[in-house]
């Protein structure tokens, strides 16, 4: 296993974790507190849920392709999650985005401290991915 | 071997956590709709304008929000209607609109001007058993009703006479108001006094029911 350039299993086990609350949260907020996700939201979990999979796989049987398989899911969930976040703080305008499945992309379901919002949650969740895919991709072995 | 040991252990507790966040959080909503019944005369379950029926002599009340036009409502009305008619001295039942469809409020007019007549339960029998012919997607022919509803005994004349001039507009707000403010998103939800029906079964309804009866 040292052999092979691999990402440390502690930053993997990392996103993993990330990767789950996220995941797990997302429901939490559909399933069982009912929230309607907008169009948005769903883009963000088509490219997130996947990668609870792909870190669970990796932890169980590692390899060193890790980076390439995952790195593009995280960024583009990442891309859209900063357009979301835009769009709650009104800095792109609501008309401009395609949402038709009923429920406006800038609602706003919670609001814990006056700032953390869902889409700014998703932000965190999906900058943390990147950030320690990349460390971890820096400093693999 | 060991990280794979910490990676299932991890695996477990996400998932037992998500299953008392699920509880708690059910726990929590249960607790706050009580104490709402409790404190505002039965408000927002309870309103004076909403057919009701049962004796209620164990004070439950069973709210249900329910649209006519709707494909469930109908499916699960039969299930409703066993459970309550077997503890109709018991129990309350009291029916709230939430007109998601086209022509919900049409029919919503309908039961109302069938509700003066001391119609409404026939009238709403034969709405969800005719469903199929009158609210045929894309195809809907709510005049339809006007037909079968004339196969029960209702005075037809003063059935479309009060179908004309009833308003029903401030009662549909202040049920879609209670509806969002108990978070109900899709009809039918099902209230025992204050708690949710969380599965659409005979078996579900019926324990709910009685659990509250036999307190």
């Amino acid at each position: 296993m040292n052999l092979m350039k691999t990402i440390s299993t502690t930053i993997v086990f990392l996103c993993f974790l990330v990767a789950s609350v996220a995941t797990l949260g997302s429901l939490f907020f559909s399933e069982v507190m009912g929230f309607v996700p907008c169009s948005m939201c769903w883009y963000q979990r088509i490219f997130m849920y996947p990668l609870v999979l792909i870190f669970l796989i990796n932890l169980l049987y590692p390899d060193d392709k890790l980076f390439k398989y995952s790195m593009p899911l995280v960024a583009t969930g990442l891309f859209f999650s900063i357009y979301h976040n835009l769009l709650m703080f009104d800095i792109i305008p609501e008309s401009v985005v395609p949402c038709v499945s009923g429920v406006p992309c800038s609602t706003e379901y919670i609001n814990w401290f006056g700032f953390i919002t869902i889409p700014l949650l998703s932000f965190v969740a999906y900058f943390m991915l990147f950030i320690l895919l990349i460390l971890g991709n820096k400093n693999e072995k | 071997m060991k990280n794979k040991k910490i990676v299932v252990f991890s695996l477990l507790l996400l998932v037992a956590g998500f299953i008392v966040g699920i509880m708690m959080y059910q726990y929590s909503v249960d607790t706050k709709n009580q104490k709402m019944l409790a404190q505002k005369n039965g408000a927002p379950f309870v309103r004076d304008h909403s057919p009701s029926f049962g004796e209620n002599q164990n004070s439950v009340i069973i709210t249900e929000f329910l649209d006519p036009e709707c494909e469930a409502c109908s499916a699960f009305h039969p299930t409703i209607k066993e459970v309550f008619n077997d503890y109709k001295i018991e129990t309350k039942l009291v029916v709230r609109y939430l007109a998601n469809h086209q022509n919900s409020k049409f029919t919503i007019r309908i039961l109302e001007a069938a509700r003066v007549q001391n119609k409404y339960n026939e009238a709403l029998e034969v709405i969800f058993k005719t469903q199929d012919k009158w609210a045929q997607h894309n195809n809907e022919k709510p005049e339809l009703l006007w037909e079968f509803l004339s196969k029960i005994d209702l005075d037809m004349v003063k059935l479309k006479n009060d179908f004309n001039n009833n308003n029903i507009d401030a009662m549909l707000n202040l049920d879609k108001k209670d509806a969002y403010t108990l978070g109900v998103r899709g009809t039918p939800t099902v209230y025992v006094n204050g708690k949710v029906l969380r599965e659409l079964s005979h078996k579900e309804l019926l324990d709910l029911v009685e659990s509250e009866i036999y307190k």
